[in-house]
């Protein structure tokens, strides 16, 4: 094996030391150009995802496609080694280059990250890990390249779709990390993934890429793998089909309140200009033309507002992981050449920006273990989920909150002073500083907001009812003094959503002088289109891809009708209805069929995709003794258990027999 | 013990698409000697090697290979049979050398003299890359890879493919050496018939997929016959002749190859009231060119040809 393992290495090194080269030399110059911590910036990681991809999928494709001659594969293969110890060799040959070409680059890269003094910004060993996930994120795309190499398929029809089951994985793992923010799902994902096509390559290998003569688990994940590539088609189509179908149908509708007080529904069309109404659906006119006010001229009317994410981090730990999560560090503050970041442990650490090391650090000290963690500064979650990786957005704030308190921290003296507690029972879930000295804090009872002295100036009761985060959004009505606090669910799917998609239900009027004045509940009137489309959405959902529903009902993230899920249910069931016919049709074994049906129900429509891909169809020819079409692949006929009749004479035939010994 | 056969296959069928390309072939070859495996282009001799080493897998039927089933043969298996392919691929990149010390690696019974002597005889050099070697030298270096671990089974698809006379005449050497040293078996399918009558004691043929000559190659040339039919007239018109491979008809004449010749035929052929029948024997190189080739060849140069 030894020997195979060194002629892999050396025919393949060729591709591994060019980029190993250029790899090399593009994370200097990214290191170089760096003014941020290179290991979480997005301006780094995404080279690092191409060259991971191009990598591993050219060493995969090209450890297969050098043998691609059938007489050089039989040199390879007629040998007294197994397949498996073949493979083997072959795949251990291709990750030590991967791990030359990318993980020793990389292994720099982290190396240098850690040098104190390189950069102004904390640094943690566990940075590392968005790295470790683009490093297993190429190896899934390894295996994917073995594999569109081995599979005896067409490249119009199945060839390709490895290569989009390894994208499936990457988009749900490093591509698009706000979908799943924690390094242990993305993990999870590229470990799965890579497994599937890993066994699946296996497989191929030991049948010649043929799918008949693997072993069952190979052809198991070689299925799953294909039906993960027609997933990813099959929500492209459905994307697709949904904007076809919406063509200029599509709305959406946000509520703002001007600095009057006065709540305005916005309804904005493809298309069209905004319609901005009020509670009366009277639109809002300009007062001296008459005219419909536009939307730019609105927003110089609205009053400003401050949006506070509010967790009390009390939900069940699965759920909690699938939340964002506050990833190393924030920016807080620039004082002084000094850059405060807010630290996931829950302390501010200040960076000189000229020697770029840590000067100083701020606890809450002296308070209960509870106390003595700062809760991430609130900011505006911005709609690009890469900001959220390294956070750099300074909110203009001199307050922070713990669980139970609000401190003035200021960064001259070094200090964190308490402005206001909470009762004993009571917990804070987020704090935010709206200027002019004040805060308001959330708490499980009361939305407040308190003073620069720490007094409360308003408190507006409320019910945490679910553990689920929510968002609050308080604005400034300059011009009555008062303040209307919006209270909206928060949507999982949406978190990292745009500002002005984000959804409210309540609207309260508050002061300082007369408490609470109205609560308004906030229903949007003006769309027409919105449930049609997301019916629509739903049944393309249950008809295209029928296990989705079901997992947004599971995963609680939708609400999803039953007879939506019916829907669902009963075209899983056609398309096993379906792949159970094929499947008499061409005989199988009843093992087989059952197996099939299950996952026909399991992922319907594109799983019978998978299985029209995987399926070598075997020829039907007439039996000779029931006339009926019978399938080659079996000694005997189906119907009658006659035999395949022996070659027809023609009186040529010269057969004697052989001496031996 | 050792099984008289070293290849035994029952109902061995495959198909591609709808095409069988090889149907219900029953094949058994005997230990020691040489088996000439022939057939036209395209009619399932490589496939049948293939599926033979586990390199194809049967659409049905079974077969043994030096007693292991053909459908997962074994390392062990592997290391006791020699494979030459068709087009002699080795990796470009490597040098003579390298090619040796790479396959050397594999077998335990390499022989180093025996692949000296068959580089020797291609007059190859170490260090020459297998990318700059001709075709003739690459199946010479191929040839010292397949022989040198002393296999004992040796299968050859068409091994002298692309060499010149004196390449071939220098394998054909080898394989007489080969098999006369011990109970070493060749099995190898040729176009070269006159390589085949050389070295050859068995032969088969394979025709579109279907066996329809398996025997002693003197078997066979026995029971080829060629008839010459002379006539005061115009020749009569054939009727069905048992066994005819070819049917030449001239002004006076018809010339007729056939197997089995036997009474049957002799009255069928007698009930033509020819002024002269006279039978003779055939060149096994003749022999083999009319029942390989029975199926339009000489129609096509010469349009009096009676097909059968």
């Amino acid at each position: 094996m030894r020997t195979l393992i060194q002629k892999e290495l050396r025919e393949n090194l060729k591709l591994a030391l060019p980029g190993l080269l250029i790899f090399a030399l593009v994370l200097l110059r990214l290191f170089q150009n760096s003014e941020t911590q290179p290991l979480l910036s997005v301006s780094v990681l995404r080279p690092i995802e191409f060259f991971c991809f191009v990598l591993g999928l050219g060493l995969g494709w090209f450890q297969i496609h050098n043998e691609r001659h059938r007489d050089l594969w039989a040199f390879l293969v007629h040998r007294p080694l197994t397949r498996t110890q073949i493979c083997a060799a072959k795949l251990t040959a291709g990750l030590s280059l991967y791990t030359l070409a990318v993980g020793l680059p990389l292994s720099g890269l982290v190396i240098a990250s850690r040098i104190p003094g390189e950069f102004a910004s904390p640094f943690e060993w566990e940075m590392a890990l968005p790295v470790a996930a683009d490093f297993l994120f190429g190896i899934v795309w390894y295996f994917a390249g073995m594999l569109t190499g081995l599979r005896r398929a067409r490249w119009y029809a199945s060839r390709g779709l490895p290569l989009l089951a390894a994208l499936l994985a990457s988009i749900l793992g490093p591509i698009q990390p706000s979908w799943l923010p924690g390094f242990w799902q993305q993990f999870l994902v590229l470990t799965v993934g890579g497994i599937i096509l890993a066994v699946a390559a296996w497989g191929a290998f030991q049948g010649d890429g043929s799918h008949r003569s693997q072993p069952l688990c190979s052809r198991g994940a070689t299925t799953v793998a294909l039906a993960m590539g027609v997933i990813l088609i099959s929500l492209v189509f459905q994307g697709l089909l949904e904007v076809l179908l919406r063509g200029n149908q599509a709305e959406s509708s946000r509520f703002e309140v001007s600095r009057d007080g006065t709540v305005y529904e916005i309804i904005e069309r493809a298309g069209k200009a905004a319609e901005i109404i009020d509670f009366a659906g009277q639109p809002l006119k300009e007062p001296v033309t008459g005219r419909k006010l536009n939307l730019a001229s609105f927003d110089k009317l609205v009053a400003d507002s401050y949006a506070i994410n509010v967790d009390f981090g009390d939900r069940s730990r699965l759920r909690n992981l699938l939340q964002p999560s506050s990833r190393f560090y924030c920016l807080w503050q620039n004082v002084d050449r000094i850059n405060w970041y807010w630290s996931r442990e829950g302390r501010l650490v200040g960076y000189d920006t000229v020697t770029k090391l840590p000067v100083s650090s701020i606890v809450p000290v002296g308070f209960p273990a509870i106390e003595a963690r700062f809760l991430r500064p609130q900011t505006e979650i911005e709609t690009d989920a890469d900001d959220e990786l390294t956070d750099r957005g300074a909110p203009s704030t001199d307050t922070l909150a713990t669980r139970q308190a609000i401190y003035e921290v200021n960064v001259a003296t070094r200090d964190a002073r308490r402005l206001f507690k909470t009762a004993p029972d009571d917990r804070i879930g987020g704090a935010r500083s709206i200027g002019n000295g004040a805060t308001v804090v959330v708490t499980r009872c009361f939305i407040e907001m308190i003073g620069a002295d720490g007094t409360v100036d308003w408190q507006l009761p409320h019910a945490v009812a679910s553990p689920r985060p929510f968002w609050v959004k308080v604005s400034r009505l300059d011009s009555t003094n008062q303040f209307a606090v919006w209270v909206g669910d928060y949507h999982p799917i949406n978190r990292r959503n745009a500002v002005g998609a984000r959804r409210y239900s309540a609207i309260s009027f508050v002061s300082s002088e007369s408490g609470v004045k109205k609560q308004v509940k906030l229903q949007p009137s003006g769309l027409k289109n919105r449930q049609a489309l997301q019916a629509w959405s739903y049944r393309l959902s249950s008809v295209i891809m029928p296990p989705l529903p079901v997992v947004y009902q599971l995963l609680g993230w939708e609400s999803v009708p039953w007879n939506l899920l019916r829907i669902s249910f009963a075209v899983a069931v056609v398309c096993a209805v379906i792949g159970w016919r094929i499947g008499k049709h061409y005989h199988y074994e009843s093992g087989t069929q059952i197996g099939w049906f299950v996952f026909h129900l399991m992922f319907a429509f594109p799983g019978l995709i998978a299985f029209l891909c995987v399926q070598e169809w075997p020829a039907r020819e007439s039996c000779p003794n029931c006339k009926k079409l019978r399938v080659v692949v079996r000694a005997k006929c189906e119907h009658c258990d006659a035999e395949f009749a022996p070659p027809r004479r023609n009186g040529t035939e010269v057969f004697e027999p052989l001496a031996t010994g | 013990m050792k099984s008289e056969y070293v290849i035994r296959t029952r109902g061995l069928t495959r198909y591609f698409g709808a095409r069988p390309a090889v149907y219900e072939l029953d094949l058994e070859v005997p230990r020691g000697g040489v088996f000439a495996f022939l057939g036209r282009n395209g009619s399932g001799k490589s496939t049948v090697i293939r599926m033979l080493l586990g390199l194809l897998q049967p659409t049905r039927g079974a077969g043994e290979i030096l007693g292991c089933d053909i459908r997962a043969p074994t390392p062990e298996i592997r290391g006791r049979i020699g494979y030459l392919t068709e087009e002699h691929q080795l990796y470009r990149w490597m040098s003579v050398q390298e090619c040796e010390r790479f396959q050397s690696r594999f077998y335990p019974r390499w022989n180093e003299r025996i692949f000296r002597g068959v580089i020797d005889h291609f007059g190859l050099k170490a260090g020459a890359r297998v990318k700059n070697l001709s075709r003739g030298e690459r199946a010479g270096l191929c040839l010292g890879l397949t022989l040198a671990p002393d296999p004992e089974l040796l299968i050859l698809d068409d091994p002298a493919l692309g060499l010149d006379p004196v390449a071939r005449r220098s394998l054909v050497e080898s394989m007489i050496q080969l098999t006369r040293q011990s109970d070493r078996t060749i099995f190898f399918s040729t176009h070269q018939l006159d390589d085949m009558e050389r070295v050859a004691d068995y032969v088969a043929v394979l025709d579109q997929g279907v066996l329809r000559a398996c025997c002693p190659l003197d078997s066979f040339r026995e029971n080829v016959r060629q008839v010459q039919l002379r006539f005061s007239g115009t020749p009569p018109k054939l009727p069905k002749i048992p066994g005819l491979l070819q049917a030449v008809r001239t002004d006076r004449a018809i010339r007729i190859i056939c197997v089995h010749y036997d009474e049957t035929v002799d009255g069928v052929l007698q009930s033509l009231n020819p002024t002269e029948l006279e039978i003779s024997e055939i060149r096994l190189e003749d022999a083999l060119i009319s029942y390989l080739g029975r199926h339009g060849e000489k129609s096509f140069i010469l349009p009096e040809t009676v097909q059968p």
